[in-house]
């Protein structure tokens, strides 16, 4: 199996700490508070996009809101072969990154 | 006011809309919902503006999404109606290819005619100045006295600069060893390249023809004289009427573009003739017209004005009060626009005929239009189900109409493919109908290339999308029953279409017939000379001229050789005219006539075979050193002179009697009237020798004659005409047009049954059943045939009887342009329109023979 790319995994990620209340703009705010930086709406539809073809995540409609204009939600929630996935690439890293010191990378 | 706010708070409207519209489909909804929310925040943290600008962001950065989406999606699309397309072609082969061919064949003959007229619109308009550029021309003629164009420049502030030249020769070229001949040589003034934009690679272009004896060559004759070497300052030999001479080489220009009216290979100095020993300052007076004025109009000046100030200034140069019939011309109208002037540089064509062309292309392009057209809506009916399951389906009208405008631009494509292949190996023979004096190339100018190539898309466009909403807009319900909805009124209009299209055939029938009949007329009339087995040959040679009677004895002496003659011009174009003066004791101030002249020898009237009425022809013991004049009958009817021989007669200060009477003959085309003639005995002073042979071993012959040329020529190379060619050679323009009838006739008419072919086939398929119940109800074999084909027989019946009167209305107006012409007789329309029923009869029949004899027990079983 391929591996995910890391915005894929970032996304999945923070799709999966959001629970019930993954959709766009929510997911947006998170990763501006967890990474620090503004992604732009275009990256993460492309990641959100990719990750529901390879059917790591699913999508579902969530109830509207007046701030949607009267809009539905678009929810997203991690399957479980997302979860397989995650659980793959965190392995990878730990053993990628094992036996490395912090040292070495100064 | 709470309530304003939060409607304020939406993005607007506008941009939400456009948004919209970059997204996909699927995901408009769920993304314009995290962007509305997200412009809320954004409002509420940094206000409207900036919000507004964050929003048009999103847009912005949406765009190149929206567009590969676009793409794939059309793509996708394409491919679709493309795979429909090819089903559709090759499950009817028979109709594609009626179809292709067709078309293929229509656009193929309008790629042709419209780049030949694109090439004779395009005449001059290469000169920078092109359109401030004109021409000076008197009295019917395209020359000029040589003084007018320095007195233009100097009395006229209108005139910026103004330039003349002249040449109709062909010189013997030495350069050192070696020798040229067939160069067009040219005299002209330093003021040539001022006026013209014609480049000098090398020269300076305002010096290089100012002293005599210089001369610019085109870079191609330059290459040809000199190969590598460079030509600047080399000295070439000139082989004239005055001996030898020497010129060196001034400038090289860029060669002359093809459509130049204005040809030429090597240009002299004017000024060296006036060097010349036998310079004759009366030649280059007012009095003698032989070169051509040309002048650039200072912007902004009117040349109506500047020509209503020509009598008087004439008047102030030569003292002379009398009509000066002097006027302008624009360089860009004289190639097609002035064939009523005689004497041009180079040969004109006539606007007359480039817009017969252009309409013929346009018809059989419309021939081709309609047979598509035709063809698509009778086929139509067969794909109602298609059209009807479709529309059940869920396809909408522009679906539709956009499935069938692919189908026939698929089948343009085709058609334009092929007929780019056409036209690539039928040119050669286009050129030969259009008998150009330069053959034109298929790919002569791309932009136009390109540009008809358009033209063919939008035609397919066009014919396919009458059928593309014809078929689009039917109704399902109706359609899926089967029954064609709607059918009286469209079959009634591709009965119209081909009934103009075949009345349209019947006219160029009508019109080939008449003028090849014309033309037989002209080359079989009695013209009142004979034109067959004699040779022209002009002659260049200043050696051959001196020694003429040494020349003609010489030639005499070969077997094959029964006359010869040497004369200023020959009878079919005798066109110069001079005023020639007599006794009027009635009337003394009325004593000339102006008569067309020729200087001809004591052998003129004989080899001719011209008949003399009254008096005798010149003979050498009697008229030899004194002047004597042959007149035509029309002379002596003109005067009214019973007995005309032995009156006195006197011509450019020569006094000299009539000694006989000649039959009128034709002394120019069949346009013009005979007129008055007097033939002039002048033995020593003509240029162009004829010679009567034999009608067998012409070859031999031919070949004695180059021997004894070669013997007393100055290097010239012998070369010759057949008068029989020079004679077709006036009709050029009407042979051409005739040629060019008959072909587009025969591929109109070809057209037509292609159509017709094509909608009796349908016919016959469509009524399979109703001829088999037909025939087992006891029809029998002709009857059915009589029925499946009299519908379209009608037809060709009703276009003959449109095309009568207006082919009628065309041909005699053509006609009127011939004083000696034939009348218009019935046979010519009833020929056409008997012929037009034959050839559709044929076409239908060979389909309604074949159904009509079909098995009726296959056909019923069919369904």
């Amino acid at each position: 199996m391929k591996l995910l790319s890391r915005s894929e995994e970032i996304v999945l990620i923070t799709i999966l700490k959001l629970q019930d209340d993954a959709y766009g703009v929510a997911i947006r705010k998170k990763l501006h508070a967890e990474t620090g930086t503004l992604w732009s709406f275009g990256s993460i539809y492309t990641a959100l996009n990719t990750l529901t073809q390879k059917g790591f995540v699913k999508k579902s409609r969530g109830e509207p809101t007046a701030e949607r204009g009267g809009r539905h939600k678009c929810l997203y929630a991690v399957s479980p072969g997302g979860k397989k996935a995650l659980k793959k690439i965190k392995k990878v890293h730990e053993k990628v990154w094992s036996g490395l010191s912090d040292i070495a990378l100064d | 006011m709470k309530k304003r706010r939060s409607e304020n708070r939406k993005p607007a409207r506008v941009l939400e809309w456009i948004l919209a519209r970059f997204l996909r489909e699927d995901e408009a909804y769920e993304k314009l919902g995290d962007f509305e929310e997200a412009y809320r925040e954004f409002l509420a943290d940094r206000g409207p503006l900036s919000a507004a600008g964050w929003y048009l962001v999103q847009i912005v950065r949406a765009v190149p999404a929206f567009a590969s989406n676009f793409y794939f999606g059309s793509i996708t699309m394409f491919k679709n109606y493309f795979t429909a397309a090819v089903r559709n072609l090759t499950r009817k082969k028979t109709y594609s290819v009626l179809n292709i061919l067709g078309l293929a064949v229509g656009i193929a003959a309008f790629l042709m005619i419209s780049i030949y007229v694109s090439f004779e619109l395009s005449y001059d308009r290469f000169h920078e100045n092109a359109e401030r550029i004109f021409t000076v021309v008197s009295g019917g003629q395209a020359v000029t006295p040589v003084p007018l164009a320095p007195a233009l420049m100097q009395e006229f502030p209108e005139v910026e600069v103004a330039t003349r030249f002249q040449g109709l020769g062909q010189y013997l070229i030495r350069y050192k060893e070696k020798t040229f001949f067939g160069d067009r040589w040219i005299w002209a003034d330093e003021h040539f390249f001022d006026v013209f934009t014609f480049p000098l690679v090398s020269g300076d272009e305002h010096k290089a023809l100012k002293n005599p004896n210089s001369v610019v060559l085109t870079e191609a004759t330059a290459q040809k004289y000199f190969g590598s070497e460079n030509p600047m300052g080399k000295v070439i030999q000139w082989g004239g009427s005055d001996g030898e001479r020497d010129f060196i080489v001034t400038g090289v220009m860029r060669d002359i573009p093809d459509n130049s009216h204005i040809k030429g290979d090597i240009f002299a100095s004017f000024k060296t003739q006036t060097t010349f020993p036998s310079y004759d300052p009366e030649n280059f007076g007012w009095g003698n017209y032989w070169c051509h004025t040309f002048f650039l109009l200072r912007e902004g000046s009117n040349p109506q004005d500047l020509q209503g100030k020509y009598s008087e200034f004439l008047e102030g140069q030569t003292g002379q009060k009398r009509n000066w019939d002097y006027s302008n011309k624009r360089l860009t109208d004289l190639h097609l626009r002035s064939v009523d002037l005689i004497f041009h540089a180079s040969p004109v064509s006539d606007v007359r005929y480039i817009a017969i062309f252009s309409a013929i292309a346009l018809i059989i392009l419309l021939i081709a239009g309609v047979n598509y057209v035709n063809l698509t809506t009778a086929l139509a009916s067969r794909r109602f189900q298609e059209v009807g399951i479709r529309k059940v389906v869920g396809a909408q009208r522009v679906q539709l109409v956009r499935q069938f405008l692919g189908e026939s631009l698929l089948l343009t494509f085709l058609a334009l493919a092929a007929a780019i292949v056409l036209a690539y190996f039928l040119i050669p023979v286009f050129n030969n109908i259009i008998q150009s004096d330069q053959p034109i190339g298929l790919f002569r100018d791309l932009k136009l290339f390109a540009a008809l190539l358009l033209a063919g898309l939008i035609l397919g466009v066009l014919s396919g999308a009458y059928p593309a909403v014809f078929m689009a807009g039917f109704a399902p319900s109706g359609i899926i029953k089967s029954a064609s909805p709607a059918k009286s009124k469209k079959a009634r209009l591709r009965n119209l279409l081909v009934i103009a299209q075949f009345a349209i055939s019947i006219f160029l029938i009508i019109s080939t017939l008449v003028a090849s009949g014309q033309l037989h007329f002209i080359r079989n009339k009695k013209l009142g000379f004979t034109k067959d087995h004699i040779l022209v040959v002009t002659l260049w040679d200043t050696n051959i001229r001196e020694n003429l009677y040494a020349v003609k004895q010489e030639i005499l002496k070969n077997p094959g050789v029964s006359r010869v003659s040497v004369s200023t011009t020959i009878p079919m174009k005798i066109d110069w005219h001079n005023s020639f003066y007599y006794r009027n004791e009635e009337d003394p101030e009325n004593n000339h006539i102006n008569s067309h002249y020729a200087r001809v020898d004591y052998d003129f009237v004989d080899l001719f075979e011209m008949e003399i009425v009254k008096g005798r022809n010149f003979r050498k013991e009697i008229d030899e050193g004194r002047a004597a004049f042959i007149i035509n009958e029309f002379i002596a009817r003109k005067l009214g002179w019973e007995d005309p021989v032995g009156r006195a007669f006197h011509n450019q200060g020569r006094t000299g009697t009539i000694v006989g009477v000649v039959k009128d003959f034709h002394n120019e085309n069949m346009h013009i009237p005979i007129g008055e003639v007097t033939l002039v005995l002048a033995p020593d002073q003509g240029w162009l020798m004829s010679v009567k042979i034999e009608s067998e071993n012409i070859p031999r012959t031919l070949a004695a004659i180059e021997k004894v040329w070669n013997e007393f020529s100055g290097g010239y190379p012998f070369s010759y005409e057949f008068m029989d060619d020079r004679y077709d050679q006036m009709y050029k323009s009407e042979i051409r047009l005739g040629k060019a009838f008959n072909y587009f006739a025969v591929l109109a008419v070809f057209l037509c049954c292609l159509g017709l072919f094509g909608l009796a086939s349908f016919r016959v398929e469509q009524g399979t059943k109703e001829i088999a119940i037909r025939k087992v109800m006891g029809a029998s074999v002709p009857e059915l045939v009589r029925m499946l084909s009299w519908q379209f027989i009608k037809w060709v019946f009703i276009a003959n009887l449109l095309a009568w009167p207006v082919a009628y209305y065309f041909i005699n107006a053509w006609l009127q342009s011939f004083v000696y012409r034939i009348g218009i007789g019935w046979i010519f329309f009833l020929t056409a329109g008997v012929s037009a029923a034959a050839i559709a009869f044929l076409t239908v029949i060979a389909r309604t023979v074949k159904a009509a004899l079909a098995n009726p027990a296959d056909s019923l079983r069919y369904e």
